[in-house]
Formats: C-alpha cells, sequence, structure tokens
C-alpha cells in the first residue's frame, strides 16, 4: 500500500477513536512537533464533515421526492388528511 | 455469484426504501401533530420531520439506539429535540418523557458553515464519484463486499483501493480550494 494511503489509515484510525491509548499518546506526540501531519489531520478531518454534509443534502432531496409522490397519489388521500387536518383552521 | 450478489444487493435497497416510505407515512402524522401544537406551520413540520429522519437513519446504522420503543415514536422524540434546538424558548412548552430524555440529536446538525457549502458545490463538480464511494463507506457504512458489488468493482481489494483513492482525491481537492489553512488548524 502507498505510504500516503497508510498516512490516511492511521489518521482515519485516530480520528475514529480506533487507536489503543499508547499509539494515541505516541500519535499525539508527532502531532505537536510535526505541522505538516497536523494539516493533514485536519484536511482529513474536514473531508470527512463534507461526505457527511453531502450525505445528508443527498437524503434530504430523496426524502423531497417521496414527500412529492406521497401527496401528489390520490390514493394516499387519507394519508394526506391525517397531517393537513393540523393546519387547516376551520 | 457475483451477479447473484449484486441483485441481493438491489433487492435489499428496494426493501430498505419500502420499509422507509412506510415508516415515512406512520411516522409523519406524529410530527406533524406536534408541530402543530407548537403553532409552527405545515412547512415547519414537513422541515422539522425530514431532519428527524435524517438522524433516525444515522443512528440506527451507527447501531445507537438502544430505547426500545416504536420507531415513530423515537422519531417523534428527535422531531421534539430539534424543535428545542430551532425554538429555545419553547424550553417549558415542549414536554419530554424520560425516554425521549436520553434521545441526542448530533452536535453539528444545524452548523451549516458557508466555506462547507462552498467546498462541497466544487467537489461534487469535480468529483461526484468519489462523494458517492465515500458517502457509502462512511455514511451508509456498507462493508467491503457490499461496495464492490455495488460500484461494480471486481474484488474488495480495489473497492478498498478505491476508498484511498478517494479519500486522498478529495482531501487534497479540500486543501487546494480552501480558504486559508489557518481556518482548518482552529
Amino acid at each position: 500500500m502507498k505510504t500516503s494511503w497508510n498516512n490516511i489509515r492511521t489518521t482515519e484510525q485516530y480520528l475514529s477513536g480506533n487507536m489503543n491509548t499508547e499509539e494515541t499518546l505516541l500519535f499525539k506526540a508527532k502531532l505537536l512537533t510535526d505541522p505538516v501531519l497536523r494539516l493533514q489531520v485536519a484536511l482529513q478531518e474536514k473531508t470527512y464533515q463534507l461526505v457527511r454534509l453531502f450525505a445528508r443534502k443527498e437524503m434530504k432531496a430523496k426524502l423531497e421526492i417521496t414527500y412529492q409522490q406521497l401527496f401528489h397519489n390520490p390514493e394516499k388521500q387519507a394519508f394526506q388528511q391525517s397531517i393537513l387536518q393540523y393546519f387547516i383552521k376551520p | 455469484m457475483e451477479v447473484l450478489e449484486r441483485n441481493n444487493q438491489v433487492q435489499f435497497q428496494i426493501e430498505t426504501e419500502n420499509a422507509f416510505e412506510k415508516l415515512y407515512e406512520r411516522a409523519f402524522p406524529l410530527v406533524a401533530k406536534f408541530v402543530s401544537k407548537m403553532s409552527g406551520s405545515f412547512q415547519d413540520a414537513k422541515d422539522i420531520f425530514h431532519d428527524a429522519l435524517i438522524i433516525f437513519y444515522e443512528k440506527q446504522v451507527a447501531n445507537a439506539i438502544t430505547i426500545q420503543v416504536a420507531d415513530e415514536l423515537y422519531i417523534l422524540g428527535i422531531a421534539k429535540h430539534l424543535w428545542l434546538r430551532k425554538f429555545k424558548q419553547a424550553q417549558e412548552k415542549v414536554s419530554l418523557d424520560q425516554l425521549e430524555r436520553d434521545i441526542s440529536i448530533p452536535e453539528d446538525y444545524y452548523q451549516e458553515s458557508e466555506e462547507n457549502n462552498r467546498l462541497l458545490v466544487l467537489l461534487q463538480l469535480t468529483g461526484r464519484k468519489c462523494l458517492e464511494l465515500l458517502r457509502a463507506v462512511y455514511y451508509d457504512k456498507l462493508g467491503p463486499s457490499a461496495i464492490a458489488a455495488i460500484f461494480g468493482y471486481q474484488t474488495v481489494r480495489s473497492a478498498t483501493v478505491q476508498k484511498y483513492k478517494c479519500l486522498e482525491k478529495v482531501r487534497d481537492k479540500v486543501k487546494e480550494k480552501s480558504i486559508s489553512y489557518e481556518d482548518l488548524l482552529e
């Protein structure tokens, strides 16, 4: 495996808490002295955040389609009514 | 063998989606009732409900649901927490029972950052395929053989290699496109 991937894997273990105490201490010590590693860890953490953001946005878009389908389906009138009743004021 | 696994995977996805739609129909009325009691609008109810479903999915995937309660009630519990997070002054109006009190909401859920949204748009333009693979690995937490089947890799090993390639590619893109490194090192 490429060295850069090994670094990615080690960083992943650190960020996800899948390191034992000894490894964690060692990694933290490296972080203190190695600014390049520090930047790498920060970038990788950001990458995971962006993947999560992407996934949530995709799910939201999918739910919007489910919503459109359910609220435009004449067979689902009972369901539609069970929601709308709370918001339609007499 | 390969084809069979792929078919199973597709079958599994269809079943999951059907189950999710049924859950949608069961849970939405509960959340709508709650939001209307809080004097929220239909749009509020829909937004909160969709967010609650997403969080519910994340918890299911992470095996983080420890309370024995029907799925729709759990979703209602999440929705109540989300309402409280959005409208802090609603504190005394929302009553949480013992089980609901134990439900937690991801800290980062409503922390939309303009910088992240901007970066995501760029990433989607240049490497959507990698984002989709990384989502399957880290968000949907699918195993290597499922990943290989869905994305059409011949072996589990090539799926793993692809994961690292994608992580590296996205990470380097983030580095290239970030406004400043100082922000990252906070």
